[in-house]
C-alpha cells in the first residue's frame, strides 16, 4: 500500500513538474548575442544604417536588409590574430525560416565569403525570402574567420503563409530549372532505402534463422579464424551462397547506380570556392576626429560616462550625433529623437564644435540599457569600451570615428 | 583414426549448435539485437560526429577530397569493433552491416526530426550518407577469408570505395553547375548559401580548394588512396576497442564470477 502511494505521489509530482515547465516556458527569440563577451561586440565590428525593407511578408516575397558594417580599428589581438581577413556576411535567424537570394557587398555580388580587413567599411544588401510562416527574429551579421559570428541589430519579421506555399526555382547551366526545395530528395531517399533493404536482408539472413547467444558455447571451442564449416553448422555452404547473393546484389546496385549517374548528370563540377574582394567604398574626406579620453562606470547610479575630445577639421560646425557600440545606438538629444531600436543619451555640453576647435563632451549612457545587454565589462579580462562616434557637419558629411577607452568603475 | 576423432568432435559441436536451452530462448536473442542497436547506433553516430561531423551534414561539404578521406576512417572504427565481437562470439559476419544499418536508422530519424521538422532545413540538403553497401561487402570479405588482417587491408579499401561510389550516386545531381547571382556554383553550393546557417559560415568548409594540377587534376584518386590508408588505421583502432575494451574485460569478469 505504501509503495503504491509513493508511486502515485511520484507520478503526480513528475506530471506537475512537467506541467510547470511547459506553462512557464517562453519562446526563445535571442540568438546568443548577450553570451558573447562585451569586448567582442564592442571592439570588433560597428553596425549602422541597418534597414529592413519590410517586417511583414508572404512566403516567397522579398525582404531586403541593407546597412553598413565597419571592421573596427580596435579589433582585439586575441581574435583572428588581430588581423581579420576573411568575412562572411550573413543573417542570423532561427533555422532555415528564410532563404537568402542575393548578397551584394560594396556594389559587388558576393555569393560566398569575401576578403576583408581591419578598418574596412562594407555596405551590404541581402535579399531574403520568407520560407516558413511565423514570426522570426532576424539580425544581419558578419562572421569573421577565427572570430565567429558577430551579430547586428535585429527585428521581428512576420512571414504569412501563401496558398502556393514556397518554392525556389534555380536555373541550371544546362538550361533546365529545378526547385531547390525538393530537388533530388526522392533519389536520396529511394537509394538510401534500397541499401537499407539489403542491410536488413543481410541481418535477417544471419539472425532470424538461427540462435545467437547460445552459439558462444561452441565458438569458445574454436580458433578465431575457423568456423567449423558444414560439419559444425555455425556457417554452412548455404550461408556462403546466400551471403554471396546479397553481396552480389549490393555490387550490382552500386555499380549500376554509379553508371546511371554518369549518364544522367553529365558535366558535374566540384564544389566551388568563389571568394571575392569587394571594391573599397568611396569615403568622404574626414571633417572631424574624436578621441575617447575616459570611461567611467558608476554602479550606484547605474550610468556609464564617456568623455570624448572632438576636433573639427572641416569648415562647417560639427555635431556629435550618436554613439554606436555593439548593436546599440545611443542618440544625442541635440541631433534627433531615438528611432525604433535606438536609445537616448545625454551629452554635455550640447551644441556644436566650430571649425578648427576641439571640444570635450561628456556622454552619459543609461545602465538600464547596457546592463541587460551585458555591455558593462566590469570584472572581465578586458575592461574596455569601444564603438563609433558619429559626427555630422553642416554639409551633410558623416564622420564615423572609431573610439576606445579603458573603463574605470567607481567600485567593483 | 585422427579423422574419426575430428568427426566426433565436430559432431559434438554440431549438437551444441542445435541444442535447445531451457532458459535461453530466442526472446533473449531478440532482446539482445534490439537493445544493442541503440548502443551501437549511438557509438557509431558519436564517432562519426566527432571526426566527420559537418562533412556528413551538408551537401556543400561532401567534396571529393576531404569528405572521402576523413569519413571512411571515422566510420569504420565501430563496425570493426562489432565485426570482432560478433565474429568472436557467434561467428556471424554482421558487424559492418549491423552498425551501418543501426546508424542508418539513427541518422535518418535525427535528420528528419531535428533538422527537417524542427529547424526546417530541406532533407535534400542535410541527408546522411549510407554505409550499408560498404558494411555488407566487408562482412562478406570477413566471412570468406576469416581473417581480420586481410579484412583490414583489403576491406578498408573496399569500405572507402564502396562508401564513395554508393554516396556519389545520391550526390551527383547536386554537383551540377547552376547560375546564382551571376556566378557559376554547384547546386550544393547554392544550397549552402541559400539555406542560412548562421554559425556555420561558408569559409569554415574544409573542402577541395584547388588540386595544383596534380594526378591528372582528379584528386579523388589521391583521396581514395589516403582514405583507404586511414581506414586501415581506423579498422585497427576498432579492433583494439573490440578486443581489449570489450571482449577481454568481459572474459575476465566472467572468469571472476
Amino acid at each position: 500500500m505504501k509503495m503504491r502511494r509513493r508511486f502515485a505521489l511520484s507520478l503526480l509530482g513528475t506530471v506537475m513538474a512537467l506541467a510547470g515547465i511547459a506553462l512557464g516556458s517562453t519562446t526563445a527569440s535571442a540568438h546568443g548575442e548577450r553570451a558573447q563577451e562585451s569586448f567582442i561586440r564592442m571592439q570588433t565590428v560597428g553596425f549602422w544604417d541597418t534597414q529592413f525593407s519590410t517586417t511583414t511578408a508572404n512566403q516567397g516575397e522579398d525582404i531586403t536588409l541593407t546597412g553598413t558594417i565597419k571592421i573596427l580599428e580596435t579589433w582585439p589581438i586575441n581574435l583572428s590574430g588581430g588581423n581579420p581577413s576573411v568575412c562572411y556576411f550573413t543573417v542570423v535567424e532561427p533555422g532555415a525560416q528564410f532563404v537568402l537570394k542575393d548578397r551584394v557587398i560594396n556594389g559587388m555580388e558576393a555569393p560566398q565569403s569575401v576578403f576583408c580587413h581591419k578598418g574596412g567599411v562594407y555596405q551590404y544588401s541581402m535579399t531574403l525570402q520568407g520560407r516558413s510562416p511565423g514570426s522570426w527574429h532576424v539580425h544581419p551579421a558578419v562572421a569573421v574567420e577565427q572570430a565567429g559570428t558577430i551579430i547586428g541589430p535585429g527585428t521581428w519579421i512576420t512571414v504569412n503563409s501563401s496558398a502556393s506555399g514556397f518554392s525556389y526555382p534555380l536555373k541550371l547551366l544546362n538550361g533546365g530549372t529545378i526547385d531547390l526545395e525538393s530537388y533530388g530528395t526522392w533519389l536520396v531517399v529511394g537509394f538510401s532505402l534500397l541499401t537499407f533493404v539489403l542491410g536488413l536482408a543481410w541481418m535477417i539472413m544471419w539472425t532470424w534463422t538461427r540462435p545467437t547467444i547460445t552459439r558462444l558455447a561452441v565458438t569458445n571451442q574454436l580458433p578465431l579464424n575457423q568456423d567449423g564449416g558444414d560439419a559444425v553448422g555455425l556457417v554452412t555452404k548455404q550461408d556462403h551462397r546466400n551471403s554471396a547473393i546479397i553481396a552480389g546484389a549490393t555490387i550490382v546496385l552500386v555499380g549500376s547506380g554509379f553508371l546511371w549517374q554518369a549518364f544522367a548528370f553529365p558535366g558535374k563540377i566540384p564544389q566551388q570556392s568563389d571568394w571575392i574582394t569587394p571594391p573599397a567604398l568611396t569615403q568622404p574626406a574626414s571633417t572631424a576626429t574624436a578621441t575617447l579620453t575616459n570611461a567611467v562606470w558608476d554602479p550606484a547610479k547605474q550610468v556609464m560616462t564617456l568623455t570624448a575630445d572632438v576636433k573639427n577639421t572641416g569648415t562647417t560646425p560639427v555635431t556629435l550625433t550618436a554613439f554606436r557600440t555593439a548593436y546599440l545606438t545611443f542618440v544625442s538629444p541635440a541631433a534627433r529623437l531615438p528611432q525604433s531600436g535606438e536609445y537616448q543619451m545625454t551629452v554635455d555640453p550640447s551644441g556644436t564644435v566650430d571649425p578648427g576647435q576641439t571640444t570635450t563632451f561628456t556622454m552619459t549612457l543609461p545602465g538600464s540599457v547596457l546592463l541587460p545587454e551585458e555591455l558593462v565589462p566590469v570584472g572581465k579580462a578586458q575592461m574596455q569600451v569601444a564603438g563609433v562616434l558619429e559626427l555630422n557637419d553642416g554639409s551633410g558629411t558623416r564622420n564615423m570615428a572609431t573610439v576606445q577607452s579603458s573603463l574605470t568603475p567607481t567600485a567593483t | 583414426m585422427a579423422q574419426a576423432a575430428i568427426d566426433v568432435r565436430a559432431g559434438e559441436l554440431r549438437q551444441q549448435v542445435h541444442r535447445k536451452y531451457r532458459y535461453i530462448d530466442r526472446k533473449w536473442d531478440f532482446m539482445f539485437w534490439f537493445t544493442a542497436a541503440f548502443v551501437v547506433a549511438a557509438a557509431a553516430d558519436i564517432t562519426r560526429l566527432l571526426f566527420a561531423g559537418d562533412w556528413d551534414f551538408w551537401t556543400d561539404w561532401k567534396d571529393r577530397q576531404w569528405w572521402m578521406t576523413i569519413t571512411p576512417f571515422a566510420t569504420i572504427i565501430i563496425p570493426s569493433a562489432l565485426q570482432f565481437i560478433q565474429w568472436r562470439a557467434w561467428r556471424m559476419p554482421t558487424g559492418g552491416t549491423y552498425t551501418a544499418t543501426c546508424l542508418f536508422c539513427a541518422a535518418w530519424i535525427g535528420r528528419t526530426l531535428q533538422w527537417h521538422f524542427f529547424v526546417n532545413y530541406p532533407l535534400n540538403f542535410v541527408w546522411p550518407a549510407t554505409w550499408i553497401p560498404a558494411g555488407i561487402l566487408i562482412d562478406f570479405l570477413l566471412l570468406e577469408t576469416r581473417s581480420f588482417i586481410i579484412t583490414s587491408v583489403i576491406g578498408a579499401g573496399i569500405w572507402t570505395i564502396a562508401f564513395w561510389a554508393s554516396n556519389y550516386i545520391m550526390l551527383a545531381p547536386f554537383l551540377q553547375p547552376a547560375n546564382f547571382i551571376g556566378h557559376v556554383l554547384t547546386v550544393a553550393d547554392v544550397q549552402g548559401v541559400t539555406y542560412i546557417r548562421a554559425q556555420t559560415p561558408e569559409y569554415l568548409r574544409v573542402i577541395e580548394r584547388g588540386s595544383l594540377r596534380t594526378f591528372l587534376q582528379e584528386p579523388q584518386y589521391v583521396a581514395l588512396a589516403f582514405g583507404t590508408t586511414l581506414a586501415v588505421g581506423g579498422y585497427w583502432i576498432g579492433q583494439f576497442i573490440g578486443r581489449y575494451l570489450s571482449v577481454w574485460p568481459i572474459g575476465r569478469f566472467l572468469k571472476q564470477i
